[in-house]
Order: C-alpha cells, then sequence, then structure tokens
C-alpha cells in the first residue's frame, strides 16, 4: 500500500493517537549544513580559480584523458551527494513515535534495509526520565526521553524529541490515567 | 596500449546505475512508509527535480567529449609525467 495516510499500523479498540513525535529539526539540520557545503565548495572553487586566474582550467580541458575523468568524477559526485542528501532527510522524517492512550510505537528507520518498530504498552511503563545534555540541546530545547519497562526491553528510548521535559510529564499523565481507567488489570 | 574513452563512460554509466537504484530504493520508503504531506509532496518534488538538473548538465558536459577517441597509457604517462616534474 502506498501512501497509507494511516498514522498506526493496526488500532486498539478505543485507541487514538494522543502525540506523534519526531526528532528535532535540529538534527536534521546539522547534516543539512554538511550536504549543503559539500555541493557549494566546488563551485566556490570554480569561483575563486576564476577570479584568481590559476590556469588549472588549461591543464583540465585539454581535450585529453584529465578533462574525461574529471567531467565524469564531477557528474558521479554531485548525483552521489544529492542521493545521500535525500537519504538523511528521509532517515529523519522515517523516525517518529507514536504515543496513543493504550501504548508507545517507536519507528525507526536505521538503514537504508534496516527498520525497527517496537511497542510499548501503557501498562508496562515503570518510570519515565528525560535527559538534556549539550549547548544546542539545552539552547533549541530538545533531548531524550528514557522509559522504564517492566517488559523485553528493559528501556525504551526516544532521542531528540524536542521539549523533553513537558513530553515526559505529559507520559507519565497518560500512564496515570491508564491505570485510572484500568484498575482491575496487573501490571505484567 | 590503446584504450578507448568508452570504457570510462562504460564505468560512469554503471556508478549512475548504482546510484539510480539506491535513489529508487529511498523513493520507495517514502511512498511506503511515510504519510502523504506537504513536507513529504515538497522534498521529493526538490529531490527528483535536482536528480534531473543534475543529469541534464552531466549529459550537457559530457556531449562535449569526443568518445570515439582513444589514449595510449605509455603515451600518457610519459607526457604526464614531462608536465608535472617540477624538476
Amino acid at each position: 500500500m502506498l501512501f497509507t495516510n494511516k498514522l498506526l499500523p493496526s488500532t486498539l479498540p478505543g485507541e487514538k493517537v494522543i502525540m506523534e513525535l519526531r526528532r528535532h529539526w535540529f538534527s536534521f539540520a546539522k547534516q543539512a549544513v554538511v550536504y549543503s557545503l559539500l555541493i557549494i565548495s566546488p563551485l566556490l572553487a570554480v569561483y575563486f580559480i576564476n577570479e584568481f586566474e590559476i590556469s588549472l582550467w588549461t591543464h583540465l580541458y585539454n581535450g585529453g584523458l584529465t578533462e574525461v575523468i574529471f567531467r565524469l568524477m564531477v557528474s558521479l559526485y554531485y548525483l552521489g551527494v544529492w542521493i545521500f542528501f535525500f537519504h538523511a532527510w528521509l532517515d529523519y522524517h522515517l523516525d517518529f513515535w507514536l504515543v496513543t492512550n493504550e501504548r508507545v510505537i517507536s519507528l525507526e528507520q536505521k538503514g537504508l534495509f534496516n527498520r525497527k518498530v517496537a511497542e510499548l504498552r501503557l501498562s508496562r511503563i515503570q518510570d519515565v526520565s528525560s535527559h538534556v545534555k549539550g549547548v544546542w540541546e539545552t539552547f533549541l530545547h530538545y533531548g531524550n526521553i528514557k522509559i522504564q519497562t517492566a517488559g523485553e526491553e528493559a528501556k525504551f528510548l526516544l532521542y531528540e524529541i524536542p521539549n523533553p521535559y513537558e513530553i515526559s510529564e505529559r507520559l507519565m499523565r497518560l500512564v496515570d490515567d491508564w491505570h485510572r481507567e484500568h484498575p482491575q488489570t496487573p501490571e505484567a | 596500449m590503446d584504450i578507448p574513452y568508452t570504457l570510462f563512460l562504460g564505468l560512469y554509466f554503471f556508478g549512475v546505475l548504482i546510484l539510480m537504484i539506491y535513489a529508487a530504493i529511498n523513493l520507495l520508503h517514502v511512498m511506503r512508509l511515510s504519510n502523504l504531506s506537504n513536507q513529504v509532496v515538497t522534498v521529493t518534488f526538490i529531490f527528483i527535480a535536482g536528480l534531473l538538473f543534475i543529469l541534464f548538465m552531466s549529459y550537457r558536459s559530457l556531449i562535449k567529449i569526443d568518445w570515439q577517441k582513444r589514449f595510449n597509457i605509455g603515451n600518457t604517462i610519459q607526457s604526464s609525467l614531462e608536465e608535472f616534474n617540477p624538476l
């Protein structure tokens, strides 16, 4: 199915999405700056070579083998940088966490052929902690949220989330609400 | 030994093929795993437009080369050493 437009792969009875959490835009911006430099720097090099009239072009564009290889390499370089730039955005975009009134679902793209989907029921959450470490993280208010569970995966990690303190507080309130609505259900 | 320039063109096309397959897999991931939102449509459009632009500029650059030419590897090494010899 293409573009299913469904956030949840399958819903439990009475389940609704409370929060859709994505990584902070700055985590992609750092990579975007690097890729932008990779795209712009050869163009700047051409400008400065022309500006200072360095006779590099007469050696390169001599109609011989160096010109052939140079043109082919430049083409492959820009194709590669552009495609990997898109892949970096896709890697950022396909990482997200869904918090519903029943569970927390983690969808992480770890590479081209590596996607991890994990689910954590609110009933299994024991503790939620948030951590903001670093200069950029402090000024831009993003960090990691660690969820301590009683399940197979002892710690559930949501990383580079905006406003982690507010989100973890909201998550704990959701857990409390769930236990209030299901008072007889024993914790696993 | 005479080596045709088309050998390098063949290697180039092989590299482009690998990159195109990589790009196609990324586009497939976009279609299968993401929601149809303005951001997704915009970024995908920019990516495809940029890709076509790079391919077009590559075509314009490579069309200027006479691919029927051949080069002799021995003569090329000799003339390169003469040209770049700091002594």
